[in-house]
């Protein structure tokens, strides 16, 4: 039994402008200790899939138009509000972007963790206070006792984000959920803040969900992948695969617009061109489409599903060494991966059906 | 901390000093003079001079008002021109039905305003957010006399439930010891071993603080709305949620503390605009407050009363003003320490 098997999650928001179709039939699954990394753009549905699956969408616009999310073999969208709100902190927690402001700017330290674990834990404050000094040892703050009575604004962005990571691992939670936890950051802090997030979680064995847009964050911190766009997972793979063969166009365009140390000097970086999709449109046909060097007529039409390449038969969700997956009627060569651009004699991108075509 | 009042206080000085001046001058400005007040309209030109000369008022101003601030720094506020009563003993009679009448006010407002906030907020635009900003909207727009004489009118006069004259009954003969109504009224049922007193000291305060309170209520609803809503969106209610902490304390602990920031600026503001603004209600009420005591001495041109009394009601604004800050250093680390 998977820890936690996520699928065909669809997520909407109800705005002023219309329906966002923010996550469009997403599945995965996540074993124990497992660390799966969530990859793509801005506004990609990456930190939506995971607010859903917490239950803690922004409301009244944000709620989940169906899916299931079952965790550790209870759907966490069919129990009760006081039953998520155990699993909350408890089995699975969460560490946000902004260690700015995701700590309580008017509550000390101290009230803030003792909370968390007297919220889930039947102890006394005192005894509380004491796991929280040892937690803030745990995440190497100097002097815990001292500065477990300071207020959020005393600590410097670093130092903010391993109080937030010593809150998320109170509990020893089963699941952590890290949403950008570094990218808020300093380049020398975000590689501190990710080496101990990654040692702690090993040395208890937690299943780790990082959400990310950085591919180097992924690359030294997961063992497997999700590449999102527009609300869909359109290529998953073991870390390693996926940069060793990138099968979707989407993900070959962001390795190439990754800056590398060891590109050749004045060798540009490739931009992936256009724009992601406006949302408030309903799903037709495969979202990159627009943006596509290889895309062929069918790909304006419909979505392709996440199938298995390599010819493997049994398809593994998870592990470490789970089947590559890509959702794409067209698959670019390993070689036009290399290149980042289709090399077939003749070939041109699909261009978008006339209104004509499609009234037909 | 107690540097920062040091500060607070000696920053103070100079602005008291230049309103004194600003009185001093404009309370002179009006057409008129105390003697006239004092004689009536049918006094002749030499007694007006007359007086004018025994009240000292024909020596240059400067002269004046350096003995006036000399007087002052010895803790003297000077005495009326009209009836000659000195102004500390009537302030002292009358300042505590002010303060009564406000606390009232603020008691009302804060404690219907804050929780009406709220409720607004969790349903923010829908109907029970409709209701409250109707009430809110009327509270603002009527103005405190036709609101006053409505109340009086309805709880006093048709149904007789509450009082609507003064701020306690004198046929009940309760001896005057601290000025405030409420006060005198718990110590004399104490005394008397009955309840009447205080009850009865009670049921007067309640119309006219409805009416004076209208306003801030109106104020502190619409600001405590719109914080629970700007805090509720805040990253750290999410945190706090992620936590699995109850409904309960995440509203508690993490909206309402910060939601407090904006609400604590605001009844500041208010408290010090409710104490210059009880005069209204006062004469609706009939209440022998301080409010009505500066609307007679300006008609009179009371030069002396009318100085020391918005001398002390600056001091008294600028006191809760410190105070509001000090709470609002309590309730924010931010400030606290920088």
């Amino acid at each position: 039994m998977h820890l936690l098997s996520v699928s065909d999650l669809v997520v909407r928001f109800r705005t002023h402008d219309g329906t966002v179709h923010a996550v469009n039939g997403v599945s995965f699954d996540l074993d124990e200790g497992e660390t799966l990394g969530l990859v793509g753009e801005s506004g990609c549905g990456k930190s939506v899939t995971n607010l859903a699956v917490m239950r803690l969408l922004p409301r009244p616009a944000g709620h989940i138009e169906r899916g299931s999310a079952v965790f550790e073999g209870q759907d966490l969208f069919e129990i009760d509000e006081s039953a998520m709100r155990d699993i909350r902190g408890k089995d699975i927690a969460m560490i946000f972007q902004d260690p700015m402001t995701s700590l309580n700017p008017v509550l000390r330290i101290e009230e803030q963790m003792v909370e968390t674990i007297r919220a889930h834990r039947k102890v006394s404050t005192k005894d509380a206070r004491e796991r929280a000094i040892e937690l803030l040892g745990m995440v190497g703050i100097p002097q815990p006792e001292k500065r477990l009575r300071d207020y959020p604004h005393q600590f410097s962005g670093g130092m903010r984000q391993r109080v937030m990571i010593a809150m998320a691992l109170a509990l020893e939670p089963k699941l952590l959920i890290a949403d950008e936890p570094t990218t808020a950051l300093d380049v020398t802090i975000q590689a501190q803040v990710l080496e101990l997030l990654s040692r702690l979680a090993a040395e208890r064995n937690t299943a780790v969900i990082l959400i990310t847009h950085d591919l180097g964050v992924v690359a030294g911190m997961t063992r497997r992948v999700n590449v999102m766009y527009a609300g869909f997972v359109v290529e998953t793979a073991a870390t390693s695969d996926l940069f060793a063969r990138p099968l979707h166009p989407y993900t070959i365009g962001l390795l190439h617009s990754m800056p590398r140390l060891d590109a050749e000097e004045g060798e540009p970086l490739v931009p992936i061109e256009g724009v992601p999709p406006d949302l408030r449109q309903a799903p037709v046909g495969c979202p990159f489409a627009p943006r596509c060097a290889w895309a062929i007529d069918r790909c304006w039409a419909d979505m392709p599903a996440l199938g298995a390449m390599d010819g493997v038969v049994a398809i593994e969700t998870t592990g470490a060494n789970p089947t590559h997956r890509v959702a794409c009627w067209n698959v670019p060569t390993p070689d036009e991966a290399r290149l980042a651009h289709p090399d077939r004699p003749g070939f041109h991108a699909a261009p978008a059906p006339t209104v004509a075509e499609i009234a037909r | 901390m107690a540097r920062f009042i040091v500060r607070r206080v000696i920053a103070a000085v100079p602005v008291l000093l230049g309103l004194s001046v600003l009185l001093f001058i404009f309370v002179r400005l009006l057409p008129g003079g105390p003697a006239s007040a004092i004689l009536g309209q049918h006094a002749t030109p030499q007694r007006i001079a007359d007086v004018n000369e025994a009240l000292g008022l024909t020596r240059p101003l400067y002269v004046q008002y350096f003995e006036y601030i000399g007087r002052l720094l010895h803790g003297d506020f000077g005495s009326s021109y009209v009836d000659g009563t000195k102004v500390v003993d009537v302030f002292l009679l009358r300042f505590p039905s002010t303060i009564e009448l406000t606390m009232g006010a603020l008691f009302f407002a804060i404690g219907l305003g804050i929780p009406l906030g709220r409720i607004a907020a969790r349903h923010s635009n829908g109907l029970i957010d409709g209701i409250v900003t109707v009430i809110s909207l009327f509270g603002i727009s009527i103005p405190v006399f036709v609101l006053g004489y409505t109340l009086a009118f309805f709880f006093g006069v048709q149904l007789h439930w509450l009082p609507t004259f003064g701020l306690a009954d004198p046929t009940l003969g309760v001896p005057a010891v601290t000025n405030f109504p409420i006060i005198d009224g718990a110590l004399a049922s104490l005394q008397g071993g009955t309840t009447a007193p205080f009850v009865d000291a009670i049921a007067h305060v309640i119309l006219p603080s409805i009416a004076l309170g209208s306003i801030p209520l109106a104020v502190v609803t619409r600001i405590t709305r719109a914080a629970v809503i700007e805090v509720s969106n805040e990253d750290y209610v999410r945190t706090a949620r992620a936590k699995g902490l109850t409904e309960k304390r995440v509203d508690n602990r993490h909206i309402m503390r910060n939601a407090w920031l904006p609400v604590t600026t605001v009844i500041g503001l208010e408290a010090g605009a409710l104490l210059a603004g009880a005069v209204l209600t006062e004469t609706v009420f009939n209440i022998n407050g301080v409010g009505s005591w500066v609307v007679d001495s300006i008609r009179n041109h009371d030069y002396v009363v009318v100085q020391s009394l918005v001398l002390i009601f600056a001091v008294i604004f600028m006191v809760v003003n410190l105070i509001v800050d000090i709470g609002y250093a309590f309730l924010n680390p931010r400030i606290r320490y920088s």
